[in-house]
């Protein structure tokens, strides 16, 4: 009876993706023919069952279940929202995610549903060791959908990855052990209680860095920033948009969870964060400078946000935590109305050159101009939601202290070159050389969830307020 | 009940422009040239009404005001307001950019040869973006108008206009947005320190209260803005991207750029540097004096050695911006009055230049003035509408610019300001400047109109209807200015005395 209570209040949304993941695999013995269609089909009505669960749900105000190991708040149902939105725009705004080998699309499906439910378990995790296996959950699936291309550079990002990403779980895991010795305990809420009563250490510090660090893989600030480039050129267009937003929703759930609960005990701890995030701001505005390939410039840009909600997580208030949710979700529109342009782009050239857009507003204007709607609010200016969510997270940032507005002048005086880049495109897209530029009708689908993006984009500019009194509200459980 | 009439003034360019880029209109020259005319006359007579209407007696209070205020939570739950307002200052140069923007968009006919669609949309977008930052009461508000024009005006430069059009448009960008950088970090300076004064979040710049606040603090949001909207004027040090993109840029969007982009810089600097941190400004008082005069100085040589007309007047803008700027620095009542007058008359007198420049531009080929001879054989009628813009520029009695100029050098000339050198000999060296004007300006016009016509110009004609009108009302503005200043000085000066900080003066 604890059981289906527990699954009934918490664990609703993860128990319909479990079964969708094992119906595609039983599917893949079945279905031959059409595969691509039926498989995207189930698996979207899949994610919006399990969307409609939560309504379902129990919210009030904090459900613990499975011996403390998952929660359920307002806080894990917001973040869950999101996640489920953004896997259903990645997947509705990709014609086809596997060019080749189309029998082995159930398979496909299967993974990227166990990278959801890795993100949705990461969302809950209440303690140390539940987060560290929905991690690794995470990340495996994301292995295998960088590797899925099976060509030379899809293999080499996949390696690296693997790689990278294993030196990263290894941090977070000693980090792990070091937290373990110190209290006794794995639960975060028990930990939280166990420091409210005595001092903190230089061990604990050093634990928590290590912590920190292993989350930062997924949001791809330095020192990981580099190897997360090289994985996104491997990767195929649609696997990057995913990887783009899904890890990363999910990683800043949880770090924040942390932030709050623990690491904010140390003020040292922020101040290294704030830092680190700094670096990543500096270092991806000046590296986005030169790129020509649009999949690096993507990388870069998302490593720039990245920093942004990184320097607000680290201040760990009310306020800051509540512009992280509202930049998340504005960023989920932003970055798929960018990607699913690439896509629909590269479909149909197979380029990954930004000079190749060269001339594309004469034939598609409409089309460019969704596209530019995205790369301004990437680029954070008016009128689209990325402004928003920048003043927003810039108000919240600069409300804390007088150490995080030095660090607020650093971070946009660096904006001020990467917008070099961001104008970069604008440029192409307007330049005089026509190529025989034609995209055909037949991405009728993707090319709605483009506008539809850019549109929301728009929107949220002028109607922000009830997005942000539902973050603040959403904060204020965490 | 909301007063609706300030967001109509202000969001319908942007409205149109969204109808005009839709696949509603057909892509014709004619259709969408006309549509966009027929708009824009009827918004500037919606202008020209709220112009003649408004409540001149009533001296900077906004909220009895007769133009209601716009109220509206757009942010409400920290405290960020999209509110409109106007005052006597802000009324007046929205008018000044209704007929500046209806100037450009009549003057796009023949200097705009493809993508009509876009090119009309986006300056109805930037008409937005700038009666937005006139008419906005909220800092952030202000500050989103602000930017909204970055991506419109960047496409614009991009697309049409002449030389290195890419450079040009990056340059362009860039400053931009490093200026708007330092205002963004001003302005949240502003909003932190109210909040900590105060407790409320509320960014309306009529209620901010920084009274408490430690001064170096407010230095440091001083020279924000002062480097954020310095670059808009631009002070001199941060003005290499105006000549670059006033001469490249087509003419229409000149015209915008310095009849009204500019102003807007100056009207930042009114609003924000003289009232919101109006204690402060006495103290930078006499950096402000020193820069204007090497703006003047600067901007007056520089022009004298350049060759392509629209540089020229380019430069002369600068020094334009300067005398503008020793005339606030003055904190007299006159000088003020002067600085205001001298944004209102300026905005006709080079846009009365760049038109001339632009014609002369498209009949040619070049703008080379070296090149361009006896041009006033085949165009008597340009030579001749040229000659009261021109010496209003030169600061001719009884026309626009010399009221301005007189004005501004009194106000400077009588002020109290404490300065490393003598404010009197500091006005006394600017005022050189308005000699050097007399070179440049008579070098354009003998160059250009005298002198032997060359034989690959023997094919011109003289300027059509449009043109005339344009040049016609823009005379009879700098006519009408010039004769009878006191239709807005008296407004202005009594404007000037309750809201800014004034130290001295007759």
């Amino acid at each position: 009876m604890i059981i289906i209570n527990d699954i009934n209040n918490a664990f609703l949304p993860e128990v319909i993706i479990i079964i969708f993941i094992l119906l595609n695999i039983i599917l893949s013995l079945f279905i031959n023919k059409n595969t691509y269609k039926k498989a995207k089909l189930i698996n979207i009505i899949g994610i919006i069952i399990s969307f409609i669960s939560i309504a379902f749900m129990q919210i009030t105000p904090t459900y613990f279940s499975y011996n403390n190991a998952l929660l359920s708040n307002t806080y894990t149902i917001m973040f869950k929202i999101m996640i489920l939105i953004s896997a259903i725009l990645v997947i509705l705004a990709s014609p086809s995610m596997i060019r080749e080998k189309r029998k082995r699309t159930f398979e496909y499906f299967s993974i990227i549903q166990s990278a959801i439910l890795g993100s949705l378990l990461l969302i809950s995790a209440n303690d140390i060791l539940t987060a560290f296996i929905s991690m690794e959950l995470l990340t495996i699936s994301c292995y295998f959908l960088t590797g899925f291309r099976r060509n030379h550079k899809s293999k080499e990002a996949s390696l690296k990855y693997i790689i990278t990403s294993s030196s990263a779980t290894i941090l977070f895991l000693f980090g792990i052990s070091y937290l373990y010795g110190l209290c006794g305990n794995i639960n975060i809420s028990t930990i939280n209680e166990i420091y409210l009563s005595q001092p903190i250490n230089i061990l604990f510090t050093t634990a928590s860095l290590l912590i920190i660090l292993g989350i930062i893989f997924k949001l791809g600030c330095i020192p990981f920033s580099n190897w997360l480039i090289d994985i996104y050129e491997g990767s195929t267009y649609s696997t990057c948009s995913f990887i783009s937003l899904i890890p990363k929703i999910a990683a800043t759930a949880f770090l924040s969870r942390l932030f709050v609960y623990i690491f904010q005990f140390s003020p040292i701890l922020q101040l290294i964060t704030a830092i680190i995030a700094l670096i990543s701001i500096v270092y991806a505005s000046i590296g986005a400078l030169k790129q020509t390939n649009i999949k690096r410039f993507y990388a870069y840009s998302s490593i720039i946000h990245s920093g942004f909600i990184l320097l607000a997580i680290s201040v760990a208030n009310v306020y800051s935590l509540s512009s992280v949710l509202f930049y998340i979700f504005t960023y989920i529109f932003i970055n798929i109305g960018a990607w699913s342009a690439s896509i629909i782009y590269n479909k149909e050239y197979n380029t990954d050159n930004i000079e190749d857009y060269k001339g594309l507003y004469y034939k598609h204007p409409y089309f460019s101009i969704a596209l530019i709607t995205s790369i301004t609010a990437l680029a954070g200016l008016p009128p689209t939601s990325g402004f928003i969510a920048k003043l927003y997270i810039f108000t919240a940032i600069a409300r804390t202290n007088s150490f995080y507005f030095v660090i607020l002048i650093a971070a946009l005086l660096a904006t001020i070159i990467s917008l070099l880049i961001y104008i970069k495109i604008i440029k192409v897209l307007f330049n005089k050389q026509q190529n025989t530029i034609n995209l055909n009708k037949k991405f009728k689908k993707e090319k709605i969830i483009l506008y539809i993006c850019a549109l929301i984009t728009l929107i949220i500019c002028i109607c922000p307020d009830f997005l942000i009194k539902i973050s603040q509200i959403t904060a204020y459980y965490i | 009940m909301q007063n609706y009439i300030l967001p109509i003034l202000v969001f319908s360019p942007i409205i149109f422009s969204i109808i005009l880029m839709s696949p509603i209109i057909s892509s014709e020259e004619k259709v969408i040239r006309r549509s966009t005319k027929t708009f824009s006359i009827i918004h500037f007579i919606y202008t020209a009404i709220l112009l003649i209407t408004f409540d001149y007696t009533n001296m900077g209070n906004v909220i009895e005001s007769n133009l209601k205020i716009f109220n509206s939570d757009w942010i409400e739950s920290i405290g960020l307001n999209a509110s409109f307002s106007v005052d006597i200052l802000s009324i007046l140069l929205i008018g000044l950019a209704s007929i500046i923007f209806l100037i450009a968009i009549f003057l796009s006919k023949n200097m705009i040869k493809h993508s009509y669609k876009l090119y009309y949309s986006l300056i109805l977008i930037i008409q937005t973006a700038v009666l937005g930052i006139l008419s906005a009461k909220d800092l952030f508000i202000f500050f989103l108008f602000w930017e909204l024009e970055l991506i419109p005006m960047y496409i614009i430069l991009l697309k049409w206009g002449s030389g290195n059009k890419q450079k040009t448009a990056r340059k362009f960008i860039l400053y931009k947005f490093f200026g708007s950088m330092f205002i963004l970090l001003g302005l949240l300076l502003l909003y932190i320190l109210n909040f900590i004064n105060t407790g409320t979040l509320s960014d309306d710049f009529y209620n901010i209260d920084i009274s408490n606040i430690d001064n170096k603090i407010k230095y440091i949001i001083f020279l924000f803005f002062l480097i954020g909207f310095g670059i808009k004027l631009p002070i001199i040090s941060l003005h290499s991207w105006l000549p670059d993109v006033h001469s490249q840029a087509e003419t229409p969007i000149s015209i915008i750029l310095s009849a009204i982009l500019l102003k807007v810089g100056a009207y930042g600097i009114l609003r924000f540097n003289m009232q919101v941190l109006n204690d402060i400004f006495i103290i930078f008082a006499p950096l402000i004096m020193i820069l204007g005069v090497i703006n003047i100085i600067y901007g007056s040589i520089c022009a004298i050695n350049q060759k392509d007309i629209k540089r020229i007047i380019a430069y002369s803008s600068i020094s334009a911006m300067g005398i503008f700027l020793i005339a606030i620095a003055s904190l007299t009542e006159i000088g003020i009055t002067g600085a205001i007058f001298q944004l209102i008359s300026h905005a006709f007198i080079s846009a009365g230049l760049f038109t001339i420049a632009g014609i002369i531009y498209i009949k040619c080929g070049t703008k080379n003035i070296l090149r361009i001879k006896g041009l006033g054989e085949k165009m008597p009628i340009l030579m001749f509408l040229s000659i009261p813009i021109m010496l209003a520029a030169v600061g001719v009695p009884l026309l626009s610019g010399f009221i301005a100029e007189f004005l501004s050098f009194i106000g400077a000339f009588t002020s109290q300001v404490e300065c490393i050198i003598d404010v009197k000999i500091l006005t006394s060296i600017a005022l050189l400047s308005l000699i050097i004007s007399c070179i440049y300006i008579l070098k354009i016009y003998h160059s250009v109109f005298f002198g032997e016509l060359n034989k690959r110009y023997n094919q011109i004609k003289d300027i059509n209807i449009h043109q005339k009108i344009i040049l016609i009302v823009l005379i009879v503005f700098v006519i009408y200015l010039g004769i009878f200043p006191f239709s807005i000085t008296n407004i202005l000066s009594e404007y000037s005395i309750i809201n800014f900080n004034i130290i001295g003066g007759f």
